[in-house]
């Protein structure tokens, strides 16, 4: 009784609220309109969107995507088929002890600039697994300066994803979800704005460009 | 469209994740990306002029207060306005409760008092809030409209899902306060499962009347009793999460030692409904809420003899929709629409054998409406790692109307009563008014852990029902409005135009190792800023003056600048948590009328606090000083008392033991007697005793405190 919403006000507060929403929303889309005209899209529009590729088989060459940018390898140099041994190495190290290696990793507001990567280290085959270790934490950082702001539940997803040899994101998906989908969609929102990544060393091997990135909300 | 492709998308995401796990060997894992939520769950940006006060301060301070706005006062800049027992209306930088937007969990509450009795933050009890967030200086404009001063936003606990199976969680708490000898308790409980949970949250709170420090005495009228459950349900799926909460709320008595009147009834229920999703292009927050009200005015023991009721009915319904688009990782565009309904009846039933007060019932507000409709366009940029902005334009139309309203009666002592009544129902009392709100935020990190902010508002609000609809001239009805607790009569005014504000606020926040600085310098004009200007004085029935004035509310010019300074430095680090920190604040405030130049009402001194925390294991100690400046610059149209320096000094000791927590503390420890900066003057003891004097703080009080939780 009483709390019938609006009563009596007649259409000319509807009218004038619809003007001024219709304005604002011309306004918005103009601004939106402006900041994707003022600068190239840096992420690509049809297939970055957060399509879930299935990957069927790990020894499948990538699936050429439709933009994927990829570098000519440097002539004549052999594919560094590590052996998985090394490969897994510099991951264990790093993934030991409570996220250490990484320098600075201030919790609060980490904010990278979305800065050109540095141009790729010459392509050295002793060095190629120092390389990726740094890439690796170049990866995260850029990810991590990229979170997002969490949304009130605490829940931990696992999220997978390939980048491409010039660091697009090719494909994102939940390895392990956290029981949200909420907090499941937010992490792979945050992968798909955070491309493109920085640039892997050259001549790494696609199959080496696949990660699984914890993203823990609290 | 895009919700089905991002179900699509979920559906597939879940369906493959055992091929995806059996893949997981190959790829190369990163180590976590730890991700911290706003308290409110909604992605707005908390400019560094806000403040949060997160469950654990709050759990060491609830043995202390069962006043929510009492527990702000820690944070700089804001301050509490005395009301009841457990209804201080807060104030942020001079900004009264009535110029800020208050939400209970993203809910607003609506004024449904002549005297904001039932202030929003009486609806929550400091047992069983989680956190409060405070947007002090230059809130974003998504944060709400219809303000001029910020934001205050009190969550309750959030959702809990359990991994698997189900679980039982929740905390217990009870305190005893031995100045007054208040007690209370509280409980929460939460069943979760794997998709679905229900919270319960119940808490009751009783206070006698309160001794003011030294040889003040019983501070009359400040007794109070409350009790608040509320039951949540959520659920979440594919879909998002969605919540579902009602709640009751019945205060049987709270006395108001700075009001003619005691709140003798009040009861309350709401329904609050939140969906949250997340999609490709952003996230959705829809919220909608209906409350009911019953307030009722009469005297309390202390007040007695004598008869007044009043009553006061409300409903509020409001919905809310707010998106926020993540364009790229350097742009988040965010837009909005706010519906707000409120309807108010207040009306004073006849007292029987009165000559005065009868033969008809007074008719102070009838079925007065204010509706708003709100939308806004917000952008926020990442332009680097040092550089952010956020600029916002809303855009609010509040329309409000009253019908005909009556006196008690049309005899010579209700003359004055009569002849207004029937001039309000002459007049055109609908009014509409278009208010436009734009804010802009830059924050730049100077160096690596120091940051500046700078941000600029334009700020709208409209009248509330009772500046604009109070029509009675008499002295008596007159004296019934008004939240000021200064014993004047207020009059309403139907020309009042809407205040709007223009802020100018900066905070340079500087951190180090083991140390931190916050400076917080703002300036704020007001247009229109809606004061009171004297009317007449007001005699008593024989036509014997009294000490109190007849005001109107009006339109003036009104300036508010100030610095709020804090900072905190550990000088000992422990293992763990364990070390001891030193903290300080301080807050220093002009609020000035411009039109009559003179400082305007309510504003707080200059005060400052400085603690002293010390934590081994289970061990926590702390030593408080709290110390406000003499108040003498008083608002001389509302005669506001002048009020003495003070300090007091607070002790706090709390221990672990594990399963449960006890605390002890002792407030004002030196038993220093003082009087309330913004006390008012107490007229609970004045219609006692026939003594004038400001409201007494509180004498010394010793508080036990213990909870569990599970």
């Amino acid at each position: 009784m009483g709390s019938a919403a609006g009563t009596g006000q007649g259409g000319k507060a509807r009218l004038v609220s619809g003007l001024a929403s219709l304005a604002l929303h011309a306004l918005a889309a103009a601004g939106v309109l402006a900041v994707s005209g003022m600068e190239p899209p840096s992420v690509p529009h049809g297939p970055a969107r957060l399509t879930v590729v299935t990957l069927k088989a790990e020894a499948r060459p990538p699936a050429p995507e439709p933009e994927e940018t990829v570098h000519p390898r440097a002539g004549g140099e052999p594919r560094p088929a590590a052996p998985p041994i090394l490969a897994q190495a510099p991951e264990q190290s790093f993934a030991a002890g409570p996220a250490p290696a990484l320098p600075e990793a201030p919790v609060a507001q980490v904010r990278q600039a979305p800065a050109l990567p540095p141009p790729p280290p010459p392509v050295r085959q002793e060095r190629a697994e120092d390389g990726f270790a740094a890439y690796q934490q170049q990866l995260w950082r850029h990810i991590a300066a990229r979170r997002p702001q969490g949304a009130g539940l605490s829940g931990e997803a696992t999220v997978r994803f390939r980048l491409s040899p010039a660091g697009a994101l090719l494909s994102a998906e939940i390895a392990g979800s956290s029981g949200s989908a909420n907090l499941d969609r937010i992490a792979l929102r945050t992968l798909r704005l955070a491309s493109p990544m920085p640039a892997p060393p050259q001549g790494m091997a696609s199959e080496r460009l696949v990660f699984t990135l914890p993203v823990r909300f609290h | 469209m895009t919700f089905s492709r991002a179900l699509c998308a979920s559906l597939l995401a879940t369906s493959c994740l055992l091929p995806a796990a059996a893949l997981a060997q190959d790829a190369t894992s990163l180590p976590p990306v730890d991700v911290e939520s706003a308290t409110s769950g909604a992605g707005e940006a908390a400019p560094l002029g806000g403040a949060v006060v997160g469950r654990d301060e709050i759990r060491r301070r609830q043995a202390g207060t069962s006043d929510t706005a009492d527990l702000l006062r820690s944070v700089p800049g804001v301050s509490a306005n005395t009301g009841g027992g457990f209804s201080s209306m807060p104030a942020i930088r001079g900004m009264t409760e009535q110029r800020l937007r208050v939400t209970v969990d993203g809910h607003p509450i609506d004024l449904s008092c002549p005297n904001d009795m039932n202030s929003p933050l009486s609806y929550t009890d400091p047992q069983t809030i989680q956190a409060i967030r405070v947007l002090a200086g230059v809130a974003p404009v998504s944060a709400g409209g219809d303000n001029i001063g910020g934001v205050i936003d009190v969550t309750s606990a959030r959702p809990q899902f359990s991994g698997q199976g189900s679980t039982i969680s929740g905390e217990l708490s009870a305190f005893y306060r031995s100045n007054g000898d208040g007690f209370g308790g509280s409980a929460r409980v939460t069943v979760a499962g794997e998709n679905l949970s229900a919270t319960y949250t119940g808490s009751y709170t009783q206070s006698e009347n309160y001794s003011g420090g030294g040889n003040r005495g019983v501070v009359r009228s400040t007794e109070f009793a409350k009790t608040d459950h509320a039951l949540e349900l959520a659920a979440q799926g594919g879909f998002g999460l969605v919540r579902l909460k009602g709640g009751y709320h019945f205060a049987p008595y709270e006395g108001f030692a700075n009001q003619a009147m005691d709140m003798t009834d009040n009861r309350s229920w709401f329904v609050n409904l939140g969906y949250e999703g997340e999609f490709d292009f952003g996230s959705v927050r829809f919220t909608a809420d209906y409350r009911d009200t019953d307030h009722e005015m009469n005297f309390l023991a202390d007040k007695l003899p004598g008869a007044m009721p009043m009553n006061t009915e409300v409903h509020t319904f409001s919905a809310a929709l707010k998106l926020d688009m993540p364009l790229s990782a350097r742009d988040t565009l965010r837009t909005g629409w706010e519906y707000h309904h409120q309807w108010l009846n207040d009306y004073w039933p006849p007292v029987p054998g009165s000559m005065m007060m009868g033969p008809n019932t007074f008719v102070n507000l009838n079925a007065a409406r204010r509706n708003r409709l709100g939308t806004f366009g917000e952008w926020e940029a990442r332009w680097n790692e040092r550089l952010t902005g956020v600029i916002g334009v809303r855009i609010d139309r509040v329309s409000m109307n009253s019908g005909t309203v009556q006196p008690y009666g049309t005899g010579m002592m209700n003359m004055n009563d009569a002849m207004a009544a029937a001039a309000f129902n002459a007049a055109d009392r609908e009014r509409a008014e278009v208010n436009w709100s734009a804010s802009g935020i830059v924050s730049y990190a100077l160096a690596d852990g120091v940051s500046l902010e700078l941000g600029y508002a334009h700020k709208a609000r409209s009248p509330n029902l009772y500046e604009r609809y109070s029509w009675g001239r008499g002295a008596m009805a007159s004296r019934m409005i008004g939240w000021y607790g200064d014993g004047n009569g207020y009059v309403g005014n139907l020309n009042l135009r809407p205040e709007r504000a223009d802020t100018l606020s900066a905070a340079l926040d500087a951190k180090g190792e083991g140390w931190s600085l916050r400076i917080a310098p703002y300036y704020t004009h007001v247009d229109d800023y809606i004061d009171a200007v004297f009317v007449k004085k007001i005699t008593n029935m024989m036509g014997m003056p009294t000490p109190w004035v007849q005001l109107q509310f009006a339109n003036q010019q009104a300036e508010f600048y100030g610095v709020d300074l804090s900072g905190e430095v550990a000088l000992r680090r422990g293992a763990g948590r364990d070390g001891t920190t030193l903290s300080a604040s301080l807050s220093w405030l002009r609020g000035q009328n411009l039109s009559d130049g003179g400082p305007l009402y309510r504003q707080m001194p200059l005060n400052a606090r400085a603690s002293l925390q010390h934590r081994q294991g289970p061990l926590e100690a702390g030593v408080e000083l709290e110390w406000v400046s003499e108040k003498t610059r008083v608002d001389a149209t509302r005669n506001e008392p002048v009020t003495a320096a003070y300090a007091l000094l607070n002790l706090r000791l709390g221990y672990d033991l594990g399963a449960v927590q006890l605390s002890v503390e002792a407030l004002n420890l030196l038993d220093k007697a003082y009087d309330l900066p913004l006390g008012g003057v107490s007229l609970g003891d004045h219609k006692a005793t026939g003594l004038l004097r400001p409201v007494p703080g509180r004498g010394r009080s010793v508080n036990l405190g213990l909870s569990t939780r599970f």
